[in-house]
């Protein structure tokens, strides 16, 4: 019995010891030097961010750490200045919600000259389009027609073939939103969006990025998400094409704000923003093409066709009335 | 001396004994009978500071016990199904509370204890290993080597069968001899009751239905329980088995085992 | 004087509580005030919303039906597996197989579920291929199911398993010998007898479909259900929590109803004094039909785990499927896995000790003291409120709770959330050995001379250590393999594998996510394999005791 004691205290033993480890582990690291950088960011973007961070002398100095995008927002708006993290990169309209609930960002103290007017507490690292992807190999085997815009989606013959996002679970389906609403009008945008979800059937996806997942994966033909995923997996010798719809290109920015911990800010936090802003667009136009800033060009090869801006300032009230329009679609679609 | 005094206890409004009466002297073996339900495993549990008692007064020694904890009253118990832990091997068992008190028995105690109940030779097995007679004398020891001033058992002989149910019983009564300890019996069989111990309390719907020597109840019984239910069953045992001597296929060797020891 | 004494074992009680009461009823309560809070104080309307929001009733009624389907299903597929094991006369190779196989889908990452289903029966996928067609739909009813049987079998089979070996076989041969049909036997001798556990089985596994949101993100379809709801109202393109903490209230009502139906329930549990092993009768067509039906069920729940061994050694699945190595040295040059590997170890180990003495401590309450009952079901209830949280509920409510204090971001609240999270089926086999085990040895041990907490130490827990071994090892493997709840608690320096897969799987890389799968299902069998190890050298040094010499004595 003695033995089986001896066990069993062994275990906890080691357990604790490991504990006592890590723990330490943690500290020796000098943890809270670092500044802790949230970001919704695909791996392009912190690969580019990281690459500005480091060429100017701040290698070691910061811990990125990335998460899905409603995973963050999540923690934004329950945590508030109590959040981990001293920069936060994000979908701006959700650090627009986070804050107007909790204030929880301080003003931006560096100039970045973009084109459009952005609030004093953010400025974007990227605008990020929508496009039409297809799996060229079910186009084929299934001798469907190449679709040109978004309406031709509504096509019956691709029934059960294509695959959207909901814009109740993400934003990348207002790329969509906005495509048909500046093209058809809120009436029109709902008829068509209805087609469209009928088409899709089981295939309406609460994330932004399930749509490419399963063109790639060949479970549907058709798709609609982030043209600079599609694009990378064109690159990389999938059967993907993209086609920018002829509705247009909308795009959504993400953007950098500096969480407000009052005296425990760290200032260089404020220093990264800037760095990140100053040095590391050029990288990220590689995948993110579209200029955001006074002196940057859309002359990458990757420009969308048809890049197009909606006509409203993009707040959450918008978001919440073509989300109106989305729920409308789906009773229509299933009369 | 244990007396118990009007002695009631009930749950949930159910009254299990009525008011008890009872005076056992030192090194007797008294055996609570009664069929099931009749109260007396309550009793026992009363009596081992199990259960905590509605009413009444149970002095050991001329001390009322009752306001003390189990484990301070100096009293011990073999359950029926034995508690015997399996963790460990028989020896330990027996030895088992020799680590909280390494004083109460000495060395040679333990080993007569051991010679006595003929365990010397299963000292290192498993207790699954062992059979039910071997089991109940394994519980027995490690019982003793805890000097209780009373010895409880919970239907010592229900799990056994014939021959070792015997040798178990000359066991108890030699231990309660030598020891000179008193010992309470709970058990259900009459003949048990009546062939292992110096008093007999037949208990009946939470009341004692008579107390006496083995002898005084066979053969004056106070009332028709006694009669109906206890010298029944008994004249039929004796009856079936003078059939079978009167038609002579009786193997000598059971007359033997009442006394074999 | 007896219930004056128990002053450990209500100490512990007290312990258990307070444990409960800080990480689990007070981040409720603050949900349940969210769901009430607006921006104009306490109002109703949020429940309003909700009710009338498009379909969340027709979700809610999905999510009972499908989850009602898939327990049902997952018990009886359990129990054709476990009566194969303990009364049927199969090779004792083919048991272990079977007892194996029919717990390694918790090896896995439940966040691999969805992909796999989708990588295996999906248009393009390997079982898709090899029979040259798909076999069925494989969104929304069809799929949900198929997840949630995968998900939830080996929860149903432990429970089965571990009751079955409790079951007395003898009552099968007196049932016989009365002359009863063979059904009646079967009913009276084997279904009777684990009315309880399958009840309780029926129980977690229906909570644990309900309130899953991983499988029905990838094959739900247009079956949407309550979690898919909940999803977006808390997590969704505009973050509701007040809406959301509203669905999480609503959907805690099944949770009542059952707490009600299990006590209910509670007297058909029966008890064995004794547990007699007998030789199994004779019977090659049960045998075989039983062998069979094993070999169907296991062969099917592991194809679709086959998908996850190819695709990271091809190239890219499906389209160029040339064997290399490149995704797995890939995940493995990346420099930050040592740290995430460090902690998931560590968290899986903290949260199997203290998981373990918590169910260990809670189960002692329940089944070895004379506690009142009603002081016991509080207990029992919270056992059964852990199971019926969705993980995603528990992480936002620790952020509202633990943001701001120092237990943020810490590997300890990581711990003290899965210990919670996980309780209820540890405690489950805890309570239910305990609970065989001799009723009298505290009274004995305490006769001789015992504290309450000795006999503890030197009885009750060496019999219990199979069992104690056996939720050590559970809270180890579901430490490992758990995202929901930790992924909002885990803070940059305190990540662990599975949100080091979510990551990966946010950036659609398949091939790695099933990469780190694969490493943590080989720390999975590894853990388990050791733990079996320490249960067999245990059974071992007990056959090999010897009695040492005499202790000294101080006569």
């Amino acid at each position: 019995m003695k033995k089986n004691l001896k066990k069993y205290t062994c275990l906890l033993t080691a357990a604790a010891m490991l504990t006592g480890a890590a723990l330490t582990g943690c500290g020796s690291g000098g943890g809270s030097e670092e500044v802790v950088i949230y970001t919704n960011a695909d791996d392009e973007a912190m690969e580019a961010m990281k690459h500005a961070l480091d060429a100017n002398g701040y290698e070691g100095q910061y811990l990125m750490q990335s998460f899905g995008t409603s995973e963050l927002g999540g923690k934004l708006l329950a945590e508030g200045t109590n959040i981990e993290a001293d920069l936060v990169t994000m979908s701006s309209f959700y650090l627009d919600s986070a804050q107007e609930q909790n204030s929880m960002f301080q003003d931006l103290t560096f100039d970045a000259p973009a084109m459009e007017e952005y609030p004093s507490f953010y400025t974007p690292i990227t605008a990020q389009e929508g496009a039409i992807f297809v799996n060229t190999e079910m186009m084929a085997e299934h001798q469907l027609p190449m679709p040109t815009c978004l309406k031709d989606l509504t096509n019956p013959v691709y029934e059960g073939l294509v695959s959207v996002t909901d814009i109740q679970s993400s934003s990348t389906a207002w790329l969509l939103m906005q495509a048909l609403v500046s093209a058809y009008g809120e009436d029109g945008a709902e008829e068509v969006l209805a087609g469209i979800y009928k088409n899709a059937g089981p295939h309406i996806e609460s994330s932004g990025s399930a749509p490419l997942k399963k063109v790639r994966a060949g479970e549907v033909a058709i798709g609609f998400g982030l043209r600079h995923q599609a694009v990378a997996d064109k690159a990389d010798g999938l059967p993907i094409d993209y086609i920018d719809p002829m509705e247009g290109n909308f795009s959504l920015t993400e953007s950098v704000a500096v969480v407000d911990k009052g005296d425990k800010s760290n200032p260089l936090a404020m220093e990264m923003a800037e760095c990140i802003i100053k040095n590391g667009r050029e990288e990220l136009q590689q995948t993110y093409p579209l200029a955001i800033y006074e002196g940057e060009t859309n002359d990458s090869e990757n420009l969308s066709a048809y890049p197009m801006i909606f006509s409203e300032p993009l707040t959450v009230e918008l978001l919440e009335a073509h989300q109106q329009i989305s729920e409308n679609a789906r009773v229509l679609a299933e009369e | 001396m244990l007396e118990i005094k009007n002695l009631k206890k009930s749950y949930d409004g159910v009254t299990i004994l009525h008011d008890i009466n009872l005076t056992i002297n030192d090194g007797e073996i008294v055996s609570i009978l009664g069929p099931s339900g009749c109260g007396k495993t309550t009793l026992l549990n009363l009596i081992l500071g199990l259960t905590d008692a509605d009413e009444g007064e149970i002095l050991f020694q001329g001390e009322n016990v009752l306001e003390l904890p189990m484990e301070q009253r100096g009293f011990n118990i073999v359950f029926q199904d034995y508690a015997l832990f399996p963790n460990l091997n028989v020896y330990k068992n027996i030895t088992y509370g020799l680590r909280n008190r390494p004083s109460i028995s000495t060395r040679q105690e333990v080993e007569d204890l051991i010679d006595l109940l003929g365990l010397r030779e299963h000292l290192d097995k498993k207790i699954e290993q062992l059979s039910g007679g071997q089991k109940q004398r394994v519980a027995l020891a490690r019982t003793m080597v805890m000097k209780p001033k009373i010895l409880l058992l919970d239907e010592p002989l229900s799990a056994l069968d014939g021959v070792i149910k015997e040798s178990i019983k000359a066991k108890i009564r030699q231990i309660a001899r030598d020891y000179r300890l008193t010992t309470i019996i709970v058990t259900h069989d009459p003949e048990e009751a009546l062939t292992l111990s110096d008093k007999v309390l037949i208990v009946q719907n939470g009341t004692i239905s008579q107390y006496g020597k083995p002898d005084d109840i066979i053969k004056k019984p106070e009332n028709e329980f006694v009669k109906e239910f206890i010298l029944n069953q008994l004249l039929i045992k004796k009856n079936n088995i003078f059939t079978l001597f009167r038609q002579g296929n009786a193997p000598e060797m059971a007359v033997q085992a009442g006394a074999a020891g | 004087m007896s219930r004056k004494k128990e002053l450990e074992i209500k100490g512990i009680f007290v312990l258990v509580v307070l444990v409960f009461l800080i990480f689990l009823l007070v981040p409720l309560a603050r949900l349940f005030l969210k769901s009430f809070v607006g921006d104009a104080g306490l109002t109703p309307d949020f429940y309003g919303e909700v009710l009338t929001g498009r379909g969340f009733l027709r979700a809610f009624g999905n999510s009972l039906v499908i989850s009602s389907v898939s327990a049902v299903v997952t018990t009886l597929l359990a129990f054709i597996l476990a009566y194969g094991v303990h009364y049927c006369n199969l090779p004792g190779r083919y048991k272990g197989f079977i007892s194996r196989a029919a717990v390694a889908p918790m090896l896995l990452p439940t966040i691999t579920y969805g992909f796999a289903i989708i990588y295996s029966f999906g248009k393009q996928g390997l079982i898709t291929r090899l029979f040259g067609t798909q076999l069925f739909d494989i969104y929304g009813f069809n799929g949900l199911l198929l997840g949630y049987v995968i998900y939830t079998l080996p929860v149903s089979f432990l429970l089965l398993s571990n009751t079955m070996s409790y079951i007395d076989k003898k009552f099968s041969v007196v049932s016989r010998i009365m002359g009863d049909s063979p059904f009646a036997t079967f009913v009276g001798t084997v279904l009777r007898p684990l009315l309880g556990t399958l009840a309780a089985s029926f129980v977690q596994c229906f909570f644990l479909c309900f309130t899953d949101y991983g499988i029905p993100a990838s094959v739900g379809g247009e079956y949407e259900v309550a979690a898919t709801v909940l999803y977006n109202e808390m997590l969704g393109s505009v973050p509701n929590f007040s809406r959301g903490a509203c669905v999480a209230m609503l959907m805690l009502i099944p949770s009542v109803v059952t707490i009600a139906l299990l006590h209910y329930l509670e007297k058909y549990n029966i008890r064995y004094n004794k547990i007699s092993q007998i030789e199994i009768r004779r019977g090659r067509i049960r045998d075989t039909v039983f062998g069979v039906l094993s070999a169907v069920i296991l062969a099917c729940i592991l194809s679709v785990f086959a998908v996850i061994f190819v695709v990271p050694f091809v190239d890219e699945w499906p389209y160029r499927i040339q064997f290399t190595l490149e995704h797995v040295l890939g995940v493995f040059a990346d420099n930050s896995l040592v740290t995430v590997c460090r902690n998931s170890l560590v968290v899986a180990l903290l949260t199997a000790a203290l998981g373990s003495l918590t169910t260990y401590g809670a189960a002692l309450t329940t089944a070895r003291s004379h506690l009142p009952g009603g002081v016991k079901q509080v207990i029992e209830n919270i056992s059964l409120i852990t199971n019926t949280i969705p993980g995603m509920v528990i992480g936002i409510a620790y952020l509202l709770i633990f943001s701001g204090t120092p237990l943020q971001n810490t590997l300890f609240l990581l711990v003290i959330c899965n210990v919670i999270h996980f309780f209820s089926t540890p405690y489950l086999m805890m309570k239910s050995s305990l609970t065989k085990m001799n009723a009298s040895w505290e009274t004995t041990a305490m006769l001789m001379g015992d504290t309450w907490l000795k006999t503890i130490v030197r009885v009750v827990t060496p019999n219990a250590m199979g069992t104690i071994l056996e939720v050590f090892s559970y809270y180890f493997v579901n430490a490992m393999v758990t995202v929901s709840a930790v992924i909002f608690i885990a803070g940059a320096r305190t990540m662990v594998i599975t949100t080091k897969i979510k990551e990966l799987q946010y950036y659609t890389k398949f091939n790695e996510v099933f990469v780190l799968s694969l490493l943590i299902l080989a720390v999975n069998l590894a853990a388990r394999g050791v733990f079996r190890g320490i249960a067999a050298g245990r059974q071992g040094a007990k056959r090999m005791v010897r009695r040492p010499a005499f202790r000294k004595q101080k006569a």
